[in-house]
């Protein structure tokens, strides 16, 4: 941890750096992308599945936890239902409006490796490692086990329906067969080759398949060839080597012309079916562009309407707009790159000095270190007493963290899985640290999608089912359930933002479906609900002295609601008519946290990735032709210039890759950082790749 | 006249005018048949491999090709085919009488394994003493469930064992892997500020190794004696 000493026209701070919370990704396995809804599904290797609203700037809107030895290996969509399958054997259905898992039933086919559902949306096929395609019919409330195809001898690794549903293809070991979906028998058996050199000696795996409206398969296979098979005669048609190791992915776009693949190397390549000959008719896939994005093996690409979107075992989501699909050149049109969870995992007990760091299995508590003396802006204090590690949690028991918090005093600790919930009452003097866990917690208290402490630590709020908020209070004999906060109206979506006023009479909860209800703490009631806006809200806080709610959205736009006033307040309308300055409104992570500062009530300070910024309200707001990073700028003019020179926002870019951001009381900044670097030397090998004069 | 017609190109690389037996590989020569070539075929006596045959083609440009009947060729020729076959098919015969053998030996071992045949009629046909307890009366509390130890561990290796199979086809042998170690340090050394490799940047890199080494560098001094004290 390094003290450095921040002085700026943004006014003096020390900053804790933080850098001791190993945050560590999970690899993404699987992409699912719905056409209708625009969402995109990402399954990890860690058994979470989060879900992306593609044109909301890819907001990571729901998120529902895995769990030890999950071993996802597919998703699928039916309509606006979502199903995994994996090699436990199980097909999964997830209820995404509760974010969580809705059934699992076996299969008894063993491990399953491919799931895929047909267009029609009637039925689910999966493949499964005895060597047989299961089909399930798919009803309004569960699935059902139909059939069998003829079983086969080896494992069925890939599956893809033919868009009219009469025929299926299966990429196994070695080989591809077509099968007749209604008499279950195969109808034709392609062998794939193996390649020269050391590849003849293991067997071909055909990794992934893709089935086309006018017969053609196109196969990705270990050996590292994309091959183009004719499903008439059975025989291969067009082989491209596209690399030396496999190729582990494909997938084709909506109106079949364009084809993505992507491999082992970290490299996509893109094929279009196009005609070699101007003007000519005769069409035929060709490889076009290569995109390098990713450093280490791709396993799922997925080609949507404007973008190829892949991801794989460096955990980023990685987003490239096909610029010969998107007329506007706008933040849209920019690469995009998603590598940390747009939910906070790491709170403060501002109090008393204490960070929570939420990982999936256990929780980490620790305490600031202290540095003394004063420096230059931009130096290094001296750290007189170290951080330290008081207490690790770890979680009983399958599931994963979903949510967590600690209370402001830093006296309770509570955390939440898909299926409990433990609260525990910690007691922290000096050198000594004990920790109870509150066994008798009130029965609602099962299951919570988000947890938030009141200002003064004596309750507790989970946001819990139907958007609704259980308020419990917190005393020395225990935890008891006070009440309930319901919406008047509005949507059933799980809530992932809750926000405490510091007098405790107000609650701010945020729900997916961009609905912000505020609640009446004294008279347990419902207060008022903001204006739906079209972008999710990824942070809010409500303001000490005004009770003013800021809420920063999605798509980078601010609005701040008076609460007692139930409107907006004037600086908000003054924002909203003037604009945004356009580097604001470009940046391509959203906002986590939002922060007051008591000494000075027109501060409102915010922070997302890769910058930290003080907004200012008194001051005026920069139009599109003032210098938005000035803040070096205001640094060299006097006094005098100064003044006439600053805008409401000041942004400081000297911290990288940043998790949270917190304000302590004696006007210190935490800033937790994970470098990239760090996380990139912690994950699986990468494919040796010969580099010219290396 | 046909004799004196030019010969057309050989298709393969012709042989040295050494008399050198060797496997020379199957030239193929498009002769029109009134031109007379001599042909002669070698077939191996060591091994009975049916589908070499070798043809040496000896030409030369100066003296009139011999005359060789046609008939005597070719029955040389079906004589050779016939008896490559007839060596395949004792192959054959002998693979066949030592697969028969290897399997009445294992037939016999698989007598001995079992145990004598009285012992099991025995079992068979004594009775059962195990009473089932009428399953009514046996309740479980309703949070628990009944399974075989069996089936558990059963299914948990079916998931291990797939686990595995994707591992060694993306990480085990055969697969070129590095270390990231290595993949970072190739990046700084081309990118726009060239550094360090990432070893020697990042001191928490590899932090354990480096500390164990430390220390077996420590004994080693220590039980040298290399340093005086």
């Amino acid at each position: 941890m390094m003290s450095t000493d921040l002085r700026s026209a943004m006014g003096e701070f020390k900053v804790h750096r933080v850098r001791f919370f190993d945050y560590m990704p999970s690899g993404i396995r699987a992409l699912a992308f719905n056409q209708d809804t625009e969402r995109m599904a990402v399954a990890r290797m860690d058994g979470s599945v989060e879900v992306f609203h593609c044109s909301d700037r890819f907001f990571q809107e729901k998120i529902i936890p895995g769990r030890e030895q999950c071993g996802i290996e597919g998703l699928s969509w039916v309509g606006e239902r979502l199903f995994s399958a994996g090699l436990n054997g199980g097909i999964t259905e997830y209820d995404l409006t509760n974010q969580k898992v809705k059934y699992t039933i076996d299969a008894y086919g063993g491990p399953i490796w491919t799931i895929t559902g047909n267009q029609q949306g009637t039925h689910l096929a999966v493949g499964c490692e005895d060597g047989t395609v299961k089909l399930f019919e798919v009803n309004e409330d569960q699935i059902q086990f139909e059939r069998n195809l003829d079983r086969q001898k080896s494992r069925i690794i890939s599956l893809s329906w033919h868009p009219s549903g009469s025929k299926i293809a299966a990429g196994m070991m070695d080989m591809i067969q077509v099968f007749n979906v209604e008499t279950g028998h195969s109808i034709h058996r392609m062998l794939a080759d193996r390649g020269a050199g050391t590849s003849r000696s293991k067997e071909c795996v055909v990794w992934s398949v893709v089935y086309l409206s006018d017969g053609t398969i196109i196969t990705g296979d270990s050996v590292g060839m994309v091959k183009l098979w004719d499903d008439q005669t059975g025989t291969l048609i067009k082989s491209h080597n596209v690399t030396k190791c496999d190729v582990l992915a494909l997938s084709v776009s909506q109106n079949e012309d364009s084809l993505v693949a992507g491999t082992s190397e970290g490299i996509v390549v893109q094929f279009q079916f196009v005609s070699m000959v101007l003007e000519k008719d005769d069409k035929e896939w060709v490889r076009t562009r290569t995109f390098r994005n990713h450093t280490h093996d791709i396993r799922a690409v997925a080609e949507i309407t404007t973008a190829v979107v892949s991801g794989g075992m460096d955990a980023q989501l990685v987003v490239r707009p096909l610029l010969d699909k998107i007329e506007v050149r706008s933040a849209a049109s920019a690469l995009r790159k998603i590598h940390f969870p747009h939910r906070r995992l790491v709170s403060c007990a501002r109090k008393s000095g204490l960070m929570l760091f939420q990982y999936p299995g256990h929780l980490e508590l620790w305490r600031l270190g202290e540095s003394e003396g004063k420096g230059t802006p931009g130096s290094s204090l001296f750290v007189k007493r170290n951080p330290e590690k008081l207490l690790q949690l770890k979680v009983k028991g399958e599931d994963h963290i979903r949510c967590s918090a600690v209370s402001p005093c830093g006296g309770w600790i509570v955390y939440s899985t898909a299926s409990t919930l433990r609260l525990y009452r910690l007691h922290c003097d000096n050198n000594n640290i004990s920790i109870t866990k509150i066994s008798k917690l009130p029965k609602v208290l099962s299951s919570a999608n988000q947890l938030c402490f009141s200002s003064d630590s004596s309750h507790l709020f989970s946001a819990s089912a139907q958007s609704s908020v259980h308020i419990a209070s917190l005393s020395q004999s225990g935890c008891k359930f006070v009440g309930t906060l319901k919406p008047k109206s509005g949507s059933h979506q799980a809530i992932h933002l809750l926000a405490a006023s510091e007098d405790g009479k107000w609650l701010a909860s945020a729900n997916s479906d961009h609905e912000v209800h505020i609640y009446n703490l004294q008279t347990q009631k419902a207060h008022c609900t903001v204006p739906v806006y079209s972008s999710a809200v990824t942070a809010m806080g409500i303001h000490p002295a005004t009770n003013c709610l800021f809420m920063m959205h999605a798509d980078q736009q601010m609005f701040e609601y008076s609460i007692e006033q139930k409107q907006y307040t004037d600086w908000s309308r003054t924002v909203q008519r003037k604009g945004l300055h356009r580097f604001w409104v470009e940046r391509d992570t959203p906002c986590l946290n939002v922060m007051f500062n008591p000494q000075n009530p027109s501060h409102v300070i915010l922070h997302d990735m890769y910058m930290l910024c003080i907004i200012d309200q008194s001051l005026p707001l920069p139009d599109d032709k003032t210098q938005f990073y000035n803040q070096l700028t205001l640094k060299s003019l006097t006094e005098e210039q100064r003044k006439s020179q600053s805008h409401a926002f000041k942004v400081c870019k000297t911290f990288k890759d940043i998790l949270c951001v917190e304000l302590m009381p004696d006007q210190s900044l935490v800033v937790v950082e994970r470098p990239l670097e760090d996380i990139a030397t912690q994950l699986p090998a990468p494919i040796k790749q010969k580099k010219f004069a290396t | 006249d046909s004799v004196h017609h030019r010969r057309p190109p050989p298709v393969c690389f012709v042989p040295s005018r050494d008399h050198i037996q060797r496997v020379v590989g199957f030239l193929i020569w498009r002769v029109p048949s009134s031109v007379c070539t001599k042909i002669r075929l070698n077939t191996f006596k060591e091994t009975d491999k049916m589908s070499e045959l070798t043809l040496q083609f000896e030409s030369s440009d100066d003296e009139l090709p011999e005359e060789v009947a046609f008939d005597a060729s070719k029955s040389v020729a079906l004589k050779s085919v016939k008896d490559a076959l007839d060596a395949a098919k004792r192959e054959k015969n002998l693979l066949k009488e030592k697969r028969r053998k290897k399997q009445q030996l294992f037939q016999e071992q698989k007598k001995r394994k079992l145990l004598p045949q009285e012992l099991l009629e025995e079992f068979d046909t004594k009775p059962q003493n195990v009473h089932m307890e009428n399953m009514s009366d046996f309740s479980l509390p309703v949070s628990y469930r009944v399974m075989r130890i069996k089936d558990e561990s059963a299914a948990k290796t079916l998931q291990q064992r797939a686990t595995d199979f994707v591992q060694s086809r993306l990480y085990g042998p055969g697969t070129k892997r590095t270390t990231n170690a290595e993949l970072l340090s190739l990046k700084k050394k081309r990118g726009a500020s060239q550094g360090a490799a990432v070893e020697f940047a990042n001191k928490k890199l590899g932090a354990c190794k480096k500390a164990r080494i430390k220390r077996s560098n420590k004994r080693f001094i220590r039980q040298q004696k290399l340093i005086p004290f």
